[in-house]
């Protein structure tokens, strides 16, 4: 077809035509057979700080490696290259210490404003940036210790806290943190309505009654008040640098705010580090805060998004990274043994749960507790610990191993497949029974795969005659669903929001979560009774004996089971010290210190 | 030709509004509230704030309202903002196109290789240089993108540690002034040696990846067209005249051979535009494709209707560009009323 | 956005070339180059490769529940990723489940799939193409911008909504497909309709009366029936390809199901278990191969330069 005859001699512009083709196709060529050359630079530029030494003192020992293969033999080309790519890996990671920390992880984040933002990225960015009142020493989120604040009261009534403010403390303009800029920070985490706001739900007031001086008041009592305030999103901003930037704490600061932008990209905190640049899709970027009050660990912090889990972990193996934040167990056992990396695997706060709908319009059989408590007596908690890998442990009820108010390990469900039978037999269904069972597709937690685990209940429920349909949805739609209490089975989580066992109150009759389980208010008056004391004990340790109790009759005839709290596992190389993993804010950089 | 080109000049607003119009009703069409994803748990417990949120974004009034709202914004070329990363669309794109035009095009020109390759095969019809050449034009259109990424990495990266597997740039190295978006290119304009080192090295291996699946095409025409010129009459007659076969090749196949390998060359290009969504994420390379898929799973509205206009755009211009060439390069067509 | 299956690039450019006036090939494809097609497979060992692995593969999918030594849905968990072995030819997933098995499982699924797809996409196209090309006017015009709109829409886009919107299932993945695949296929019988329209023997049979479904039917239909079979059948192997690929982005059928591109999505989390990611991918690749080495020879036998030469 396109076989028509040229007429005459050549065509000019064709020519020109030609000629350029061959000139792109001589460009393809080019860059192939350039790889050798520069992979040996590749390796090297692993930091900014000395780019060109690095690659200096790469070319003298590539060079050097390559005369000693060519001694050998003349034939050892490949051989030799070889080498010489291996040698400046050593090279690169000799000369990669210079006050800069390269850290890998799956951005979640937009943006590090923290009244906007509630992301895990965020929250680690913030938790170095900005200071809050009280805060969290390494992994002890039990305890708070005082930040930004140098004393605190609380009024006999429960419902006023008083922070005294440390003196001198700097943000990184120079300006001195004052009440002022604590009660601007907080009314307009308020006012902004960001995805933060929840958290001063509970707060009526804040108030400076002079520069160093904050009041809180609540509107009711909430034992919780100083595990929320650790929160990064309280985190405080320079009142007047921020406002210079379009920043207002004003009633309609949703509408009237302009410094988001601004947020995004530099910080205005008191932290040990800076903000100093933002690609959303590749890089963040900090530095060290010239004013900071105290000692400074890194000069530079590069947090860098590697979206593929393996690139992580193949990136620590190799020192690209110094920290991996979301590599999972599967790549945890990949790391095992290997040389320069260390792998700490801590058990999160994160419960993963079965959902089963006591709603007889929705799902018949669950509406029985009879067939809830066999399917807990089904389920092979063994096994996901497997999956879950590390330091996973089998929660005991909803509240988490590590936080006030969880049972003990003895509260534990053990999987039964008898009894399960024999329960189903007792509710009717001695053949078992089809049901759905939904999941979040798309969802990967502390590096497990809900999918993974979705398949696994399936075949475990299959064990004691349960036929379940597998009805995997993108997390978008299977919020929906899940938020409008539609399924009938499905696998879910619960994280908390801040680290009190108040946080998990929902777990019970009428509230939010247990509505999306079918669970109304006066469906356990037992349960229902002791949350509600719960709530509001002063007392800690009645506050918590409430807690443990009710979540035992949870166990018994409650719409979840929980099944699996995963590991978290953190990567980072053996020259850093002092790393310890935060459930709040993952790592606190400051913390640690690199050789 | 010309009333050809102008008439689909013409017709590229009512495209856009038609693209922007199934891209508005299909993303709608997911039973699901974007807010799920923009808010967490703790801001959807307290109906002020979902309530605020949506007013914010527009999201509170009817889909026909939003509709028009949006292609009002359009006709003033303002794309919306973002509803995830609350950033411009339009912004959001100026950094991921040049992004995807950068790996398409290193893309294109690797495999720009296949032309030389398919004549060569042509040259050594059914020999066994010419074998081989198909094999490998076959192979390459046969392995699963995903998977050969996959396996890219693993040997280049992991084991050989010759090349990188991510990004654009190495940590911490700076990006390059910004003129063209391309980092090798702005490296080389702006005379940052380091940058464009390596901005190469991260561009090589999901280029090569891209490009091992549209050089099987590439090949496959040429090669097909080489042997068809070489086999019509006048080369015969040339070949007679006793000329050499190099000779035959550069003086006669090869610009019969240039129409329809350069219009398969622009159509693989304009598929590598519009993004590449397997590559871009495996690689974590910022680019529409990836930007694309983002904004889907979160169904973020406005940067669903910024992406699938982009990429028409890219689609008609294209297209456009293609049938313009054939003008140019084929002269019959100029000759044509039609 | 078109998932990295070049294949539309070629398909556009047989259309565009029979699109553009340039076009003046006589596409019109007789029996006869059926009958040459058995001379030719002696010719060509790659094709004929290709039709021994389709076959194999075929005969693999009917016989999978007496080859596979496991049945492809049992986890043994206990014995979770264990590398290929002589009990697992080809190891065991993250659950335990014997890959060799589900990969010769997985031939029941992509085979048919990718066949029916194909076959939908070009019925579909073929009466689009065949109508719009044959009545012209206004019919054509709408039919035709309708192709442009759907070429131009990102693909990414409409699979992961229509997956959202009807839920996550083979069928809606294929409807997916469907939904930007038919539209090569009119845009080419669109062409090729075109060509024939202006034939003697058309415009003979219009001159005697005949009627326009007649014409359609008796006189059009058959001549470009035979180069849509083949392109049909070459694009079996392309279908297979965007199908896995959709599958691997999590658009297609459920986990459980042994299916080449879920597998490959469920092992590529773990590239240490190399044998998870490998042997799915190379299911895959071999089946997707042979339908390009039967289209290859295909392409050569059928192409009208190629027949022009031979005159």
């Amino acid at each position: 077809m396109f076989g028509f005859k040229l007429r005459g001699r050549k065509y000019p512009a064709l020519a020109l035509v030609a000629l350029m083709m061959g000139l792109l196709t001589l460009t393809a060529c080019g860059d192939p057979t350039a790889t050798p050359a520069s992979a040996t630079t590749a390796a090297s530029a692993t930091t900014a700080a000395s780019a060109t030494t690095a690659a200096a003192s790469v070319t003298t020992t590539a060079a050097s490696a390559t005369t000693a293969a060519s001694a050998t033999t003349a034939a050892a080309t490949t051989a030799a290259a070889t080498t010489t790519v291996a040698s400046a890996t050593t090279a690169a990671s000799a000369t990669a210490t210079g006050g800069t920390l390269v850290v890998g992880t799956v951005f979640s984040s937009k943006g590090f404003d923290p009244a906007q933002e509630y992301t895990q990225t965020a929250f680690t960015v913030m938790h170095s940036v900005y200071q809050t009142l009280v805060t969290y020493k390494g992994s002890d989120v039990t305890k708070t210790v005082p930040d930004l604040a140098q004393s605190y009261t609380v009024s006999p009534d429960g419902k006023s806290y008083t922070f005294k403010l440390k003196p001198s403390v700097k943000f990184v303009s120079g300006n001195p943190v004052t009440a002022d800029d604590v009660v601007f920070s907080y009314k307009r985490l308020q006012n902004l309505k960001g995805q933060p706001a929840f958290v001063t739900a509970n707060m009526a007031k804040f108030e400076a009654t002079d520069p160093t001086t904050v009041v809180i008041t609540l509107k009711d009592v909430a034992p919780d008040t100083l595990a929320l305030l650790t929160t990064p999103s309280f985190g405080v901003l320079d009142s007047k640098t921020a406002k210079s930037n379009g920043a207002t704490d004003a009633d309609d600061a949703d509408k009237s705010d302009k410094a988001l932008n601004f947020l995004n990209n530099q910080s205005v905190g008191s932290g040990p580090f800076v903000l100093k640049g933002f690609k959303p899709e590749t890089e963040v970027n900090l530095e060290k805060n010239p004013n900071y009050s105290g000692a400074v660990a890194y000069d530079k912090i590069i947090i860098k998004n590697v979206s593929d889990v393996n690139v992580q972990k193949t990136s620590l193996e190799k020192g690209d990274l110094d920290f991996a934040l979301d590599i999972g167990a599967e790549q945890a056992n990949g790391l095992k043994g290997k040389a320069g990396v260390n792998i700490q695997q801590s058990t999160s706060l994160t419960i993963f749960f079965l959902l089963m709908n006591a709603d007889p319009a929705i799902s018949e059989p669950t509406s029985k507790p009879e067939v809830r408590q066999a399917i807990r007596y089904a389920i092979n908690y063994k096994d996901y610990l497997e999956l879950g890998g590390g330091a996973s442990v089998q929660p005991p009820s909803v509240i988490p191993i590590g936080l006030a108010g969880a049972l003990g390990q003895s509260d534990q469900v053990a999987t039964d497949l008898a009894k399960a039978k024999d329960l189903l037999t007792k509710a009717g269904y001695p053949n078992g029974f089809k049901i759905k069972m939904s999941y979040p597709s798309d969802l990967t937690q502390n590096g497990v795969k809900f999918e993974t685990m979705a398949q696994k209940m399936q075949a475990d429920l299959a064990l004691v005659g349960i036929t379940t349909e597998l009805d995997p949805k993108t997390i978008q739609v299977w919020l929906d669903e899940y938020r409008a209490g539609k399924q009938a089975m499905t696998l879910s989580l619960w994280g908390p929001d801040y680290n009190d066992p108040s946080d998990y109150l929902t777990f019970f009759p009428g509230q939010k979560l247990a509505l999306r389980a079918g669970w109304k208010a006066g469906a356990d008056a037992e349960i229902e009774d002791l949350a509600k004391k719960a709530a509001v004990e002063l007392d800690e340790s009645k506050r918590l004996g409430y807690y443990q109790q009710a979540q035992k009759l949870l166990n018994q005839r409650g719409p979840f089971a929980p099944y699996l709290q995963p590991t978290q596992v953190i990567g980072f190389r053996t020259n850093i010290n002092g790393f310890a993993f935060n459930p709040v804010w993952v790592v606190s950089f400051n913390e640690t210190s690199k050789k | 030709m010309l009333y050809y080109i102008l008439r689909r000049v013409l017709l590229v607003p009512f495209m856009l509004i038609g693209i922007s119009l199934i891209a508005f009703i299909l993303s709608h069409s997911v039973p699901a509230d974007p807010v799920n994803a923009a808010l967490g748990e703790g801001a959807l417990a307290k109906p002020e704030l979902v309530k605020a949120y949506k007013e914010h974004w527009g999201l509170d009034k009817s889909l026909p309202e939003q509709y028009l709202v949006y292609i009002g914004n359009l006709a003033r070329g303002d794309l919306g903002t973002s509803i995830i990363s609350r950033r411009a669309v339009g912004e959001d794109l100026g950094e991921a196109l040049p992004a995807t035009f950068e790996l398409a095009t290193a893309a294109i020109l690797i495999s720009l290789l296949g032309v030389p390759l398919g004549i060569l095969a042509a040259l050594n019809h059914r020999k066994l240089p010419d074998g081989l050449i198909r094999l490998f034009s076959l192979l390459g259109s046969s392995v699963p993108v995903f998977w050969l990424a996959y396996i890219a990495i693993f040997v280049f990266y992991t084991q050989l540690s010759w090349l990188p597997a991510t990004d654009r740039l190495d940590t911490g190295l700076a990006t390059p002034n910004r003129i063209s978006g391309f980092y090798s290119l702005d490296a080389l304009l702006g005379g940052r040696w380091d940058a464009l080192g390596s901005s190469l090295r991260h561009l090589l291996l999901p280029a090569c990846v891209l490009a091992l699946t549209t050089i099987g095409t590439i090949i496959r025409v040429s090669r097909t067209i080489t042997i068809d010129v070489l086999q019509q009459e006048y080369m015969r007659t040339a070949h007679s005249k006793g000329l050499k076969g190099g000779h035959v090749v550069r003086g006669h196949a090869l610009p019969n051979i240039l129409v329809p390998v350069v219009t398969v060359i622009s159509l693989s290009y304009g598929n590598l535009l519009s993004g590449t969504v397997l590559t871009e994420t495996i690689f974590s390379w910022p680019g529409l494709g990836r930007y694309a898929f983002q904004s889907a799973t979160k169904l973020d509205f406005p940067a669903i209707m910024g992406v699938s206009i982009a990429v028409a755009l890219i689609y008609i211009t294209i297209n456009l560009i293609v049938d313009s060439l054939y003008a140019v390069l084929d002269p019959r067509i100029r000759t044509k009323p039609n | 956005m078109k998932l990295e299956i070049d294949d539309q690039t070629e398909k556009s450019l047989e259309l565009n070339a029979t699109n553009s006036p340039a076009y003046t090939g006589n596409l019109p494809l007789r029996v006869s180059a059926w009958r040459r097609s058995w001379q030719f497979l002696g010719r060509n060992p790659l094709t004929l490769l290709g039709l021994l692995i389709i076959l194999a593969w075929i005969i693999i999918a009917l016989a999978a529940p007496l080859i596979a030594p496991y049945s492809p849905i049992a986890q043994i968990f206990k014995d979770r990723n264990k590398p290929p072995d002589s009990i697992h030819l080809f190891g065991t997933d993250e659950l335990g489940r014997d890959i060799f098995s589900r990969v010769l499982y997985g031939a029941q699924l992509s085979l048919p799939i990718g066949f029916i797809l194909i076959l939908l996409a070009s019925l579909i196209g073929t009466i689009v193409g065949l109508v719009s090309g044959f009545f012209g006017g206004w019919i054509d015009e709408v039919m035709m911008r309708l192709t442009d709109l759907i070429f131009a829409f990102p693909t990414i886009i409409l699979a992961m909504t229509i997956a959202a919107a009807l839920g996550r299932s083979v069928v809606n993945s294929v409807v997916a497909i469907l939904i930007v695949w038919w539209p090569a296929y009119a845009r080419t019988v669109r062409s090729v309709v075109l060509t024939i329209k202006t034939q003697d023997y058309v415009l003979a049979a219009r001159a005697v009366g005949a009627k326009s479904g007649r014409i359609m039917f008796r006189q059009i239909f058959p001549n470009i029936l035979g180069p849509v079979l083949v392109i049909t059948f070459i694009d079996i192997g392309n279908g297979i390809l965007i199908f896995s690929g959709l599958s691997f982005l999590g658009l297609g059928p459920k986990p459980t199901d042994a299916e080449w591109g879920v597998m490959t999505a469920a092992g590529v989390s773990n590239l240490d278990a190399w044998w998870r990611t490998t042997f799915p991918g190379l299911a895959i690749a071999s089946v997707v191969l042979a339908f390009n080495f039967i289209g290859d020879g295909l392409r050569d036998l059928l192409d009208p330069r190629f027949r022009q030469t031979e005159r």
